[in-house]
């Protein structure tokens, strides 16, 4: 009875409600550009003046924003006004900036933040992300690293004002090895280099007595895989990124080439010529002996393992004309995906998982991007060489090495985002060639 | 446990009961909510803002009291004290009458009359004596009676709509794109203006629809954009104040369904 009279009282309050308010207006609004957007950089003040190791407080938040100006920049998303040129704030006024004054000043988005000097010698760099337009703070972050380590602080600043506003995962706080080429076209000395996604904190890792080609950043970004010619024989080795220490992984009179890492960093998948064929074959990278995953008749090379490890792309002339095909880890259900006219070369899965880059020879040589399955196909550069593509880790870009036509051979490194755009090249002390993005660092 | 044929004949008869008098008591409440709704005072309401009325009865006032109190402003206070006594007795006399029309207009010559016959009077002892006290007091004498409950007719609903659209329209166009997919989620918000057209709070995003797996990513995003918009084009002017809110409507609150093109 008392459930019954519950009930009584709902279906009556019901009643009642629905008689009451009125349903909302409703307004249907569509509008939007694919234009950049403007983003104000300003020089992002100091709470208290404090000389640090890299400098003084002050000094390092005009750094700070040019560093996050530049790459804001990069990502062809936006047009960063400032620090130069634009008004400034005080400390105090990061978290509610006079969100009138940037509205006119032209800005839809406003950085701000501070540099502030701890007693041990460490910098806090303050990060927060407006819309200037709503009058709003959108997120904020704060991030402590030593005082030397400045640029860090901006690269993971200019990550969280990417993400918060593009969707995408960040990726201007990597790295990047390639290969660093000097000399004339013919004779050349190639050296594995390594430099933050900006070009910034440059520096060698071998010393240009052996030819190094390939060198692929494990998962965690603290290991490389590459080969050389050292020795007279190609071969692949396993570097220590920090030391500069290197073994070979797979000992032994063979050729090795090629070399990748699985996703979980514990076994490098590579090509290996033996007895006139050339198959791919994965290794521990704790040591033991090689497992053969192809044996065709044709040569199986650069193999790439899709993010969940679950599948393996390569390419392959098996079919008389290089394509692309992919197969389990094992092996086993080897299918070509690539039938488009021209051949097909260096693929690379997607960090995503959606999406498999690789190089198109059709007459000059280009980026390109397709599913996994094949379909989808999408040329993204148009030049007389662009080669080798490697990921970015977010999935968004890719970069490559571009070969200018002529007697030089010169070779830079580019970017391009898979949605459009112009490339945008890498700065570089030399010409450039295999590059590999490293993931986003911790 | 078991009932026994007694206690069984007595649950049904006392769940008979209740279903029949829940159906009276929601008959009667939906009867009860319609009465306050006199369409003669739309009339007034659109007149003065120039929009369509939501109810074409201009002329003729219908048989109902506020209308009647509204034509009748210098009604002394003490006389409203009447109505209590004039409700029963017209009941009897309406009914063998001929038709409602036929009443209105022979009642519409003599408005004094009006009063007295008052062919709604089945619907005014709902309302009660105090409703009529209540309406004679809030005018003054020359005025038109003000609507307790105005209504805002489809047309005048498109207008707001669209002088909504209009305003906000340049805010949209400046939001930017965040990557491919996005166009095709469509962000819901909730908005609560005060009569000057500024927003009473922040915008509530009450829903999202189009989101997959290509691009989730950019559903906050996409959020954000539309957050932006109102918030960057408020306040809302030029909105009729008449209109601010309405028994079926008006823009005092609405949802704008925002996406990219």
């Amino acid at each position: 009875m008392k459930q019954f009279a519950i009930l009584s009282a709902l279906l009556l309050a019901s009643a009642a409600t629905a008689q009451d308010a009125p349903p909302p207006l409703e307004v249907n609004v569509v509008g939007g550009t694919n234009a950049v957007t403007a983003i104000a950089v300003p020089a992002m003040p100091t709470p208290a003046p404090v000389d640090t190791a890299a400098g003084p407080t002050a000094a390092l938040g005009r750094q700070v924003a040019e560093v996050i100006a530049s790459d804001l920049r990069s990502t062809g998303l936006f047009t960063p006004l400032g620090p130069d040129g634009i008004g400034t704030y005080r400390a105090a006024e990061a978290s509610a900036p006079a969100y009138a004054t940037w509205r006119s000043a032209g800005a839809a988005q406003l950085v701000t933040g501070y540099v502030e000097a701890g007693a041990d010698g460490r910098i806090t760099v303050a990060c927060y992300i407006h819309d200037v337009a709503a009058g709003r703070e959108l997120a904020h972050q704060g991030f402590t690293v030593a005082a030397t380590d400045w640029r860090r602080a901006a690269h993971k600043c200019a990550d969280t004002v990417y993400s918060r506003l593009s969707g995408e995962t960040g990726f201007l706080d990597t790295r990047v090895v390639y290969v660093a080429e000097t000399g004339p076209k013919n004779n050349r000395t190639k050296r594995i280099a390594i430099m933050d996604s900006d070009g910034s904190n440059h520096r060698y890792l071998t010393l240009g007595d052996a030819t190094v080609t390939t060198p692929r950043f494990s998962p965690t970004g603290d290991k490389l895989v590459y080969m050389t010619t050292a020795g007279r024989r190609p071969r692949v080795m396993l570097m220590d990124v920090a030391s500069g220490t290197a073994r070979s992984l797979v000992p032994g009179l063979v050729l090795t080439f090629a070399p990748r890492f699985s996703p979980d960093g514990r076994t490098v998948v590579f090509s290996m010529a033996k007895n006139g064929r050339t198959g791919i074959y994965t290794v521990s990278t704790a040591g033991g002996p090689p497992r053969r995953l192809t044996d065709s008749i044709g040569a199986d090379t650069s193999p790439s393992y899709s993010p969940d490890g679950s599948r393996i792309v390569f390419e392959s002339d098996r079919g008389g004309t290089q394509q692309l095909y992919v197969m389990n880890p094992d092996g086993s259900g080897q299918k070509r995906i690539s039938f488009g006219g021209g051949r097909y070369a260096s693929p690379m899965w997607s960090p995503r998982g959606d999406l498999i880059a690789f190089t198109k020879i059709s007459g000059n040589f280009r980026i390109g991007i397709m599913s996994p399955s094949g379909g989808g196909e999408k040329i993204l550069t148009d030049a007389w060489q662009d080669e080798e593509p490697s990921w970015a880790p977010n999935g968004r870009f890719v970069m490559f090495n571009r070969i200018r036509q002529g007697a030089s051979g010169q070779t830079s490194l580019y970017a391009v985002d898979i949605n459009g755009g112009n490339p945008r090249r890498l700065p570089t002390p030399q010409d450039g060639s295999d590059p590999s993005w490293s993931p986003l660092q911790r | 446990m078991s009932l026994d044929r007694a206690e069984l004949a007595g649950t049904g008869a006392a769940i008979a009961f209740h279903v029949a008098l829940i159906a009276a008591l929601s008959l009667s409440l939906a009867h009860v909510a319609r009465a306050p709704e006199p369409p003669p005072m739309e009339v007034e309401i659109v007149d003065e803002v120039g929009l369509q009325p939501a109810a074409a009865v201009a002329a003729p006032p219908p048989p109902s009291q506020a209308p009647d109190q509204a034509q009748t402003p210098p009604l002394p206070q003490p006389e409203p004290a009447r109505a209590p006594q004039v409700e029963p007795t017209p009941q009897p006399k309406i009914a063998p009458a001929t038709s409602l029309a036929a009443q209105i207009a022979q009642l519409r010559p003599t408005p004094p009359r009006r009063a007295a016959a008052t062919p709604a009077q089945p619907r005014a002892s709902r309302i009660g004596a105090d409703f009529l006290r209540g309406i004679a007091d809030a005018p003054p004498s020359s005025a038109p009676a003000r609507p307790a409950a105005p209504t805002i007719s489809a047309s005048a609903m498109a207008g707001i709509q669209q002088a909504i659209r209009r305003q906000v329209q340049p805010c949209a166009d400046r939001q930017v794109n965040p990557g491919p997919g996005a166009s095709r989620i469509k962000v819901r918000l909730h908005l609560v203006l005060n009569r000057t057209g500024r927003l009473t709070s922040p915008p509530q995003v009450i829903g999202t629809s189009g989101v997959d797996d290509d691009n989730s990513r950019y559903e906050e995003r996409v959020k954000d954009l539309a957050v932006s918009i109102i918030t960057g084009c408020a306040p809302l002017t030029g909105l009729p104040q008449e209109l601010y809110q309405t028994a079926n409507g008006g823009w005092s609150n609405f949802n704008m369904t925002y996406s990219l093109p």
